[in-house]
C-alpha cells in the first residue's frame, strides 16, 4: 500500500516569532514497490516530509496514511510505525553511539523486542547488504572511516527490516565512488525485497540513475510527479524553480538543436555512452 | 519539545528594552538581583514587582514566552511556598486543622518569596536573555570587566569562552533534537520504562552529542587559527558601544529601586539608628 499525504500542513515553531510554514496543504502519494525520488530546493520541505512519514512530526493539519491507516490516530501505535517506516536521517553517522558497530546495528531490532537469534540474523544480513565485513562489526564506530560509519548507520535502519525505507540524502558528502556504491546497494536491496524506498536528494544525476518515479517539490508543494521522461521533458520549467535536468540530458537537448537525434531520451551517462558508440559504429559502416 | 526551553534565547526586536546599552543591562540585572534579596518591606516588594512588570511590558515579549521561562522553576516555587506556609511558626495563628497550623507570617513570607522569584526570573530573562543578543551580552561584559585586564586577568579569553558557549547553546540544542529524533526513529523510548532503562536511552543521545561537541570545538579552533586569531591584544571592534542619555536614565531608575529597597529594609534602619544614637 502507498503512503498518502492528505492536505497536510506543517508549521514549525507555531506561536513563536520563529513561526515558519514548511508545508501548506500538501497532497502526495508515494507508490509501493519502487524507488521514489524526492527532489526540490533547500527549504521545499523534503526533510519535513520524511519525518511526517514515520510520525516523528505530527501534521499541524491534515492526515498521513501508511498502509491505509492514519498514523497519528492511535498514540500507542507510534512506535510500531517507526519500525514500519524506517528513516535514515541526513548524516546518520553522527547518531552511532554503541561500543561496537555490531551493537549499534542491533540497537533498532533490540528496541523492537526481537529474540537474540533473530537480532543476530538481521545484523548479519544488514551488515552484508551495506558491505561491512565481520571484523568491522567488532570495531568502535568512532574508529572506522566516515564512509564506513555512513554504511553502519544505514545498516542500523535496514536491520529493522522496514516495509518502507526513507533515506534523506544518503550519499551526501561521500566521494563519487562511495555515492554510486551506496545508491546501487539501495537499489539492489529494493529490487530483492520489493519494499518501497524514498530517496531524498539534490542530485538530478542520482535521481535519473536510481529512481523509478520522481516527485519534484517547489515552495508551494508538489510541482510535478512522474517518470524520468515526464520530469525531464521540460528543462526550462525545471530551471524556473531552481532545478535542472541531468547534465547528460542537457547535452542531448543541445545535440538535438544541432541536428543530432538519439533513438531514446538520455538520462544517464551509461545509456548515452552506449547510444553514442552505436551511432559512431553506424557512421563507420557507411 | 526541546525548543520549549526558552531560557537563554534571544528574541530579536526593537523595543525600548532591546535598545538599552548591554553594559547598562548587565549592571541593571545585577542591581535587580541585589534588590530582590535586600527587599523586605511590603513597599519595596510592590515597587520591585511594578518595575519588573514595566520592563516586561516595554520589552514586547509575549506573556506566553515569559511563562515558558517560569516553567522549569514552577516546582521550586511551589515547594518553597509550601514550606514557608506550613513551617513558619511565628505571627498570629489563623488556621488550624489536624496537625496543620498556618500563621500570618507564613503567608507573608510565602508571598514575599513568590514575588522575589518571579521578579528575579522576569528581570533577568527580560533584560538579558530575551532582549540582548549573546554577542552584545559578552561584548558588554568584556567592556565592563576591562579594568581587571590591567591586573593581569585574561578578560578577553573569558569573554570569548562565554560567547562561544552561548553561541553554541542553540546549535547543541538543535543537534540534541536531531539525535533524539534519529534515535526515536530506531525505537528509543525516552518517556517510559524504569529509571535504568531511561538512563540507557539517554546514553544514546549523550554519546553522539559529546562526540559532536568535541568535533565542533576542534573545527572551530582550527578555523580561528586559520583566520589569524591570536587572543585579545591589539584587537579592535567593528561595533563600538556608545552610551546614550536614556541608558543613564535607566541605570539611575534601577539604582533608585535598589536604594528604596535598602532604605526600607529594617536592618538598614537598625544600622542608621545605631550610627546616630552613638
Amino acid at each position: 500500500m502507498p503512503i498518502i499525504f492528505d492536505n497536510v500542513t506543517y508549521v514549525y515553531g507555531e506561536n513563536t516569532p520563529f513561526e515558519h510554514k514548511a508545508l501548506d496543504g500538501l497532497d502526495l502519494t508515494i507508490e509501493e514497490n519502487m524507488i521514489t525520488g524526492l527532489i526540490g530546493q533547500t527549504g521545499s520541505g523534503k526533510s519535513t516530509i520524511a519525518q511526517l512519514c514515520n510520525g516523528l512530526y505530527k501534521p499541524t493539519s491534515g492526515k498521513v496514511f501508511v498502509d491505509g491507516e492514519d498514523i497519528n490516530a492511535d498514540k500507542k501505535k507510534k512506535k510500531e510505525n517507526f519500525f514500519r517506516v524506517g528513516l535514515v536521517f541526513q548524516y546518520p553517522e553522527y547518531q552511532l553511539f554503541e561500543d561496537t558497530v555490531g551493537h549499534d546495528i542491533a540497537y533498532g531490532p533490540k528496541n523492537m523486542g526481537l529474540d537474540d537469534g533473530e537480532i543476530a540474523r538481521r545484523v548479519a544480513d544488514a551488515a552484508k547488504f551495506v558491505g561491512l565485513d565481520e571484523a568491522s562489526l567488532e570495531k568502535s564506530p568512532f574508529d572506522i572511516s566516515g564512509g564506513q560509519r555512513r554504511r553502519a548507520a544505514i545498516a542500523g535502519i535496514v536491520a529493522m527490516e522496514p516495509k518502507y525505507l526513507i533515506l534523506d540524502e544518503p550519499a551526501a558528502g561521500l566521494d563519487p565512488q562511495g555515492r554510486d556504491d551506496i545508491l546501487t546497494k539501495i537499489k539492489k536491496y529494493q529490487r530483492e525485497k520489493g519494499i518501497s524506498v524514498v530517496i531524498i536528494s539534490h542530485s538530478m544525476e542520482d535521481m535519473a540513475k536510481y529512481c523509478d518515479k520522481i516527485i519534484v517539490l517547489d515552495r508551494h508543494g508538489v510541482y510535478k510527479y512522474g517518470t524520468k521522461a515526464e520530469i525531464f521533458a521540460d528543462p526550462h520549467a525545471l530551471k524556473d524553480i531552481g532545478l535542472s535536468v541531468p547534465q547528460i540530458t542537457k547535452l542531448m537537448y543541445r545535440a538535438q538543436m544541432l541536428g543530432v537525434n538519439f533513438e531514446r531520451p538520455l538520462y544517464t551517462v551509461g545509456a548515452a555512452f552506449e547510444d553514442i558508440m552505436k551511432m559512431l559504429d553506424g557512421e563507420g559502416k557507411k | 519539545m526541546i525548543r520549549d526551553i526558552t531560557l537563554g534565547q534571544y528574541f530579536p526586536g526593537n523595543s525600548p528594552i532591546h535598545r538599552i546599552d548591554p553594559r547598562m543591562k548587565l549592571l541593571m540585572t545585577v542591581i535587580f538581583i541585589v534588590a530582590t534579596f535586600v527587599a523586605s518591606s511590603g513597599l519595596s516588594f510592590a515597587v520591585l514587582f511594578i518595575s519588573a512588570a514595566v520592563l516586561f511590558a516595554l520589552s514586547r515579549i509575549s506573556f506566553k514566552t515569559l511563562l515558558k521561562a517560569m516553567k522549569p522553576i514552577v516546582f521550586i516555587l511551589i515547594f518553597t511556598t509550601f514550606f514557608q506556609i506550613f513551617f513558619t511558626k511565628t505571627g498570629d495563628l489563623i488556621f488550624e486543622w489536624w496537625i496543620i497550623k498556618i500563621y500570618t507570617n507564613g503567608i507573608i513570607y510565602a508571598i514575599k518569596m513568590f514575588i522575589r522569584v518571579i521578579v528575579l526570573i522576569t528581570t533577568t530573562s527580560v533584560l538579558m536573555s530575551y532582549t540582548t543578543s549573546p554577542i552584545a551580552l559578552t561584548d558588554g561584559l568584556e567592556e565592563l570587566l576591562k579594568p581587571l585586564a590591567k591586573i593581569g586577568v585574561p578578560i578577553h579569553d573569558f569573554a570569548l569562552v562565554m560567547s562561544i558557549a552561548l553561541r553554541f547553546i542553540p546549535t547543541l540544542l538543535e543537534e540534541t533534537e536531531k539525535i533524539m529524533a534519529a534515535q526515536k526513529a530506531r525505537g528509543t523510548d525516552f518517556s517510559t520504562g524504569s529509571l535504568l532503562k531511561r538512563a540507557r536511552s539517554l546514553l544514546a543521545v549523550f554519546v553522539p552529542l559529546l562526540a559532536s561537541a568535541i568535533r565542533h570545538a576542534i573545527e572551530l579552533a582550527d578555523a580561528m587559527i586559520c583566520r589569524g586569531y591570536r587572543g585579545g591584544s591589539g584587537r579592535t571592534k567593528l561595533n563600538r558601544m556608545k552610551m546614550k542619555f536614556s541608558d543613564v536614565v535607566w541605570l539611575v531608575a534601577s539604582a533608585a529601586v535598589l536604594a528604596l529597597c535598602i532604605i526600607c529594609n529594617p536592618l538598614t534602619l537598625d544600622v542608621i539608628k545605631g550610627v546616630f544614637i552613638k
